[in-house]
Order: C-alpha cells, then sequence, then structure tokens
C-alpha cells in the first residue's frame, strides 16, 4: 500500500514526519505521507479502519520502530532515541489519549496523577494535578477509583493522565469514537482547551467524520490510487 | 507516588490472594523459627547441665530416666542406692569426683535435693544473698525458687514427701533458707538445695527403720564383693588405704541411701571401664549424659527434622500462590504495564515493580512469621514453666533465622522472575492495541 503525500508547509515545527515506512510483515507495510505540525497548532488525521492510522501514531508516539524515514518531535529525531531514552522522552514530552481509557487500577485518580508526574520525571505537584481536574470537572473524583467512574468521566480522566505532564505533543487516539454527539463535541473542547492552555500541539487520529468541522487543519490517510480531497 | 508505593498499593489492591500468601509464608516461617528456638534452648540448656559429669550412678532401671532426674530433674528418681556403694565407686582412682544427690521431696512442685557443697560449685553458682547451708535443715535456694514462690532468706517452709502436689507432708521438719543463688540457667535455678544430712534426718524420723535395716543387711555382702572388685582395680598403695577409711566411714553410715550420684572421670579410660564395672558387678547402674543425650536428640531430632520438612513445604506452597497470585494478575495488568511504558516508565522500572511485589510479599510474611513464632516461644514458656521450670525468655534473632529470611526472600523472587520475563518482553504496541 502506497499512501498519497499531503504536505502543508509551516513556519515552526512541533512534529516533522519525513518518508515514513512501517511493516509488520511483508504483507502489511505501511507508507506514510510527509507531516508537519507546526507549534500550539491541531491537526486532524482521518483515515478508513485498517488503513494504518493507530500504527501512524504509535511511530509518533515512538512505541513502533519505524522502517524508514525520520520522526522529529521539537526537533527531537526519536528514531535515533536508544529505548530508555524513548521512554523518558516519551513521558515527558508526549500525552497519549487512548481510543479506550485505561487506568492502575490499584490507584485512585489523584494516585494515577501523581504516577504519571513521577514516571514523566516532573516534580511531585498536587496542584497541578488538582488544576487539571478541576478543569475537566472532576476534582470531587480525586480519591475514587477511575474504572468505578462513568464513561464519560472515564473519557475526561483519560484527557487529565494525557495533559497532567503538559506535554508538548499531545496524540490522541479515536477519544470519540465511542461518543454521542452531545459529548462527542465536549471533549473535542476539553481537548482544545486543555492542549491550548498549555501551548501544547494537537493530533487526533480518527475515522469520525463529524470532527472534521471541528479543525481547520486535517489530512486524510487513504490507498494511494484512491486520491481524497482535503479541506 | 513512585514505584515501591504502587507495589504496596498494588499488592493492597487485592486483599485475598496477598492475605492467602502471607498467611502461608508466615505459617511456615513461624514454625521453623520456633523449632529452631526450643531446639536450641532445650540443647544449651542441656548441655550446660551435664557439663562437669561424665557418668551418672543410680538404682537399677532405665538409664534415660536416671540422667533426666538426677541431672535435669524432670523425671522421678528410678529408685535409691546405697550410700556405702557409692562411695566406694568414688573411691576408685578413673574418678576425679563423685557428687551425691539424694531427692523425692518438694516444696511447692520446687525439687528438694541433697548433697553435697561440690553440686553449687559444678555449676560455679554464686550467692546473690546469704550463704550456704551449714547444718542439716539449711537450704540454699536457686534464683527461680526464690523468685515464684516468694520465700526469703530467714523464711521456714516444710517439704512434702514425693514430686507432685499433695504428697504427705513432713511435719514439724521445718527446713531454713540460708541462702539465694543467681541466675545461673542451671538446673539449681530450679531446686532447693541442702545438705545429705537434711533428707535424712527427715526421712530417719519419719520411715520406720526396720526397712532400710533389713533391706541393708541382704545387700552387704554384695556391697563388699563390690569394693572388692574395685580394689582389683586399684594398683595405688595409697588409693588402697583410702579405700580403707572409707569403708571405715561407709560402716558408720550404714544404711544411709541417697537417690544418684554424679561422676566426673579422671581420664578417658574410665568411660571404658567405670559403666561396664558397674553395670555388671554392682547392684547399681551407671548412664552416660552424653551418650543419653544423643540418644534422645537424635529421637527429637526424626520430629523436627519431619516439621522442618512441613514448614518448608507450606513455605514453597506460599512462594507458589504469591507465583499464581502475580501471573493472574499480570493478565489484566499487562495493559497496565504498556500504559506505564507509554507514561515513560522504563523496563526496569517494572521490572523492579514486579520483583518489589514478591519480595514485599515475601518480607511482609517472613517478619509475620517470626512474630507468630514469638508468640509461640511464650506460650510455651508459659506452658512449661509450670511443668518443667524452664525458662524460654530469649527472643535474639538466631543465624538461622537469617539463613530463613534469605530463603524466603529467595522464594518470593523466583515466585516473581516469571510475571516479570513476561513483563521485560512486553510488545507495547501489540499490548496497547489488543485492549
Amino acid at each position: 500500500m502506497k499512501f498519497i503525500v499531503l504536505t502543508r508547509e509551516l513556519h515552526t515545527c512541533m512534529l516533522s514526519i519525513k518518508s515514513l515506512s512501517f511493516e509488520y510483515d511483508s504483507y502489511n507495510r505501511f507508507e506514510f505521507p510527509d507531516l508537519q505540525v507546526g507549534k500550539r497548532e491541531d491537526l486532524l488525521v482521518l483515515g478508513e479502519s485498517g488503513i494504518g492510522k493507530t500504527t501512524l501514531l504509535y511511530l509518533i508516539a515512538g512505541l513502533l520502530k519505524p522502517k524508514t524515514g525520520k520522526i522529529l518531535i521539537d526537533d527531537m529525531d526519536i528514531t535515533r532515541l536508544s529505548g530508555k531514552q524513548l521512554d523518558g522522552f516519551r513521558g515527558s514530552t508526549i500525552g497519549i489519549v487512548f481510543q479506550r481509557p485505561h487506568f492502575i487500577h490499584a490507584l485512585s485518580l489523584g494516585e494515577n496523577l501523581a504516577l504519571i508526574q513521577y514516571l514523566g520525571k516532573k516534580t511531585a505537584d498536587p496542584h497541578r494535578i488538582k488544576r487539571v481536574l478541576d478543569s475537566l470537572g472532576l476534582l470531587s473524583k480525586y480519591h475514587v477509583k477511575p474504572h468505578l467512574l462513568s464513561q464519560g468521566e472515564q473519557q475526561r480522566v483519560a484527557i487529565a493522565l494525557a495533559v497532567v505532564n503538559k506535554p508538548k505533543l499531545i496524540l490522541a487516539d479515536e477519544p470519540t469514537s465511542a461518543l454521542d454527539d452531545k459529548n462527542c463535541i465536549k471533549v473535542i473542547e476539553l481537548l482544545k482547551s486543555q492542549t491550548g492552555g498549555n501551548n501544547a500541539s494537537l493530533i487526533i487520529i480518527t475515522h469520525d467524520q463529524r470532527l472534521k468541522s471541528e479543525f481547520n487543519d486535517s489530512v486524510s490517510l487513504a490507498p494511494k490510487m484512491e486520491m481524497l480531497p482535503y479541506s | 507516588m513512585n514505584i515501591f508505593l504502587l507495589s504496596l498499593k498494588t499488592i493492597k489492591s487485592k486483599p485475598l490472594s496477598t492475605g492467602l500468601s502471607l498467611i502461608l509464608l508466615a505459617l511456615g516461617v513461624g514454625l521453623i523459627s520456633l523449632l529452631l528456638h526450643v531446639d536450641k534452648h532445650l540443647q544449651a540448656q542441656m548441655n550446660n547441665n551435664i557439663r562437669g559429669i561424665d557418668m551418672v550412678v543410680g538404682a537399677k532401671g532405665s538409664p534415660l530416666q536416671l540422667i533426666l532426674s538426677a541431672v535435669f530433674q524432670v523425671d522421678v528418681p528410678t529408685g535409691n542406692i546405697k550410700l556405702s556403694e557409692a562411695n566406694a565407686l568414688q573411691k576408685n582412682w578413673l574418678v576425679e569426683y563423685g557428687i551425691p544427690l539424694s531427692y523425692g521431696d518438694t516444696y511447692q512442685n520446687f525439687r528438694i535435693v541433697g548433697t553435697t557443697q561440690k553440686y553449687p560449685e559444678l555449676y560455679s553458682m554464686k550467692l546473690a544473698k546469704g550463704k550456704l547451708w551449714s547444718k542439716s535443715m539449711e537450704v540454699t535456694i536457686g534464683a527461680a525458687v526464690a523468685e515464684k514462690s516468694g520465700i526469703r532468706i530467714g523464711d521456714t517452709f516444710l517439704g512434702s514427701h514425693g514430686l507432685s502436689e499433695g504428697g504427705h507432708v513432713h511435719e514439724n521438719q521445718f527446713y531454713t533458707v540460708t541462702g539465694i543463688f543467681k541466675f545461673s540457667g542451671t538446673v539449681i535455678d530450679q531446686l532447693i538445695v541442702t545438705g545429705l544430712e537434711s533428707v535424712w534426718d527427715i526421712h530417719d524420723s519419719h520411715e520406720p527403720d526396720e526397712d532400710h535395716k533389713g533391706g541393708s543387711e541382704a545387700h552387704d555382702s554384695e556391697h563388699l564383693e563390690m569394693v572388692n572388685t574395685i580394689e582389683a582395680n586399684q594398683k595405688d598403695d595409697h588409693n588402697h588405704k583410702e579405700e580403707q577409711d572409707h569403708d571405715d566411714q561407709g560402716k558408720s553410715l550404714d544404711g544411709r541411701q541417697i537417690t544418684a550420684m554424679l561422676i566426673k572421670f579422671r581420664s578417658p579410660m574410665g568411660m571404658v571401664q567405670l559403666p561396664r564395672m558397674v553395670n555388671e558387678n554392682t547392684n547399681m547402674q551407671a548412664a552416660l549424659p552424653n551418650y543419653e543425650l544423643l540418644k534422645l536428640f537424635s529421637l527429637m531430632g526424626i520430629a523436627t527434622t519431619t516439621l522442618s520438612g512441613v514448614a518448608f513445604i507450606v513455605i514453597l506452597v506460599s512462594g507458589i500462590s504469591v507465583f499464581i497470585s502475580l501471573y493472574l494478575s499480570l493478565r489484566e495488568r499487562i495493559y497496565e504495564m504498556a500504559l506505564l511504558r507509554t507514561y515513560g516508565a522504563s523496563r526496569l522500572q517494572l521490572l523492579g515493580m514486579m520483583f518489589q511485589e514478591g519480595l514485599l510479599v515475601a518480607l511482609t510474611g517472613f517478619i509475620l512469621g517470626l512474630l507468630l513464632s514469638r508468640v509461640g516461644l511464650v506460650a510455651i514458656s508459659v506452658l512449661l514453666k509450670s511443668d518443667y521450670h524452664y525458662d524460654f525468655s530469649e527472643f535474639i534473632l538466631l543465624s538461622e533465622e537469617v539463613y530463613l529470611l534469605m530463603i524466603t526472600l529467595g522464594i518470593g523472587f523466583l515466585a516473581s522472575l516469571i510475571p516479570a520475563i513476561h513483563v521485560a518482553k512486553i510488545n507495547l504496541s501489540k499490548t496497547l492495541a489488543d485492549a
């Protein structure tokens, strides 16, 4: 499979991808378009299931090693980092909102966030945790175990986990696919306000066409033969 | 929040499986530690008490019973022997010294032992207060006797016949306390020690003399025979002369009886010759405390080894329980682990977390086990104080317990090894995608 190349010229780059490819095996080979996302800019990556969206997200997050190409995050080529350096870089620079929220079951919401601060090598900052929870309307759930919360609350917790370390780049994998229209807009608003508040860049990867209207910039991943317009 | 706290919280979040592992570990460790303490204490106590005693001579019967009654004062005596016979043996050139013991009376369950002043000397007893007995009906009491019965110097009391409570009380025969020994960790702590004469005086006035006389006459010929045997063994003229002296003394004390005599050999030759000589040629029996105790320990050893084996199996099972608990929860936690990695945790941190969980459970179980064993020791101590008069008061950590700690931690480590390997091999993207 080959992907059409879509580029946008931007002045200052938070994320820059060049001639990136990845293969699980010889039948599952992906080539990704070159991308650039500026500082404090948002990008929506649209694509159908099975087209390699999540793979792209994992590559950007450093969870997978690409076969070829470069991934520059804040001018740092993460493909050159060793495993341990990558863990550290990811913890301090990237926040990920997963499709389905998951937490450490043994810990309360506040403790989950404190653990993420610790793993991201940030100094323990209970005020920051409380501020994040407050802005997401979760302050009253500080001592509650996250898996006991409602689904809507859990989705907001997932955002809290991603932003608590003030990462420069926030990646969201299908954050709205399980939500109805009303909650969908709400979550996107929250994501945008959280990233904006932290001067971070947001990349959302989704097949959810509802989000298109919410973003200025979007790219579509598609097989090479099918040309898809981008707005 | 850090990895250690996370391990702690994770353990606490599954109280049932953690509880099971802890109970098993504590039981195993507690049992082994208890065995170690009891074994060590008994051996130390026994070795302390047989020091300076190579052979015990008493009436015929069970040799172990003779040792237990004469040396440790825990069993009933096998019977009486004639003082003259015992004294004759004492004059053998292979005997360095012999200490006559006469017992059978008690006061408040504490045994009254008639002996010579060589007896407290044997255990290097020191006086805490007062002085040793000097005449009939004067006693010096052990530290534990003084503490538990509350009798003090100058107090008088009546002894009762027999080794259990409710025996006949020797009326009008008051003992007077002249001294109290310092605590020594030997059998004397539990004894009321007096001169041989006291015991004789009480029983002379109390028991009809005819029985003694009749008995002693019947033994007279045997007695002479034995003296001859002993003399035959002696080539030294000086000793021979002493033997004559003793004979005179023996006649004046004719009919006097003692319960047993503790004997120390002058040379290892005594070990070869004397026991056989006594057992074959006299009406007495000779028992070797070292030999009898070795037999006793080897018997006890079977029980101890079996119990230790069972306890080790319990510890092993608890290790398996820790392993199963870690391994089963791993399936649901593998996503958590992947999540932690995405938040910046390194492989090493996750490995540390798995090992911490195994080792924390092991360590907690070990500490609980030690507490359990100490509670057991207190229980035994309370139980035995009224029965065997032995104090279990040492709560120190034994060197064997340090090994036990290492074994326990080793099992905790092994239990977390396989789950840790799984965590190390975690495939981040696949795990996250599968969830």
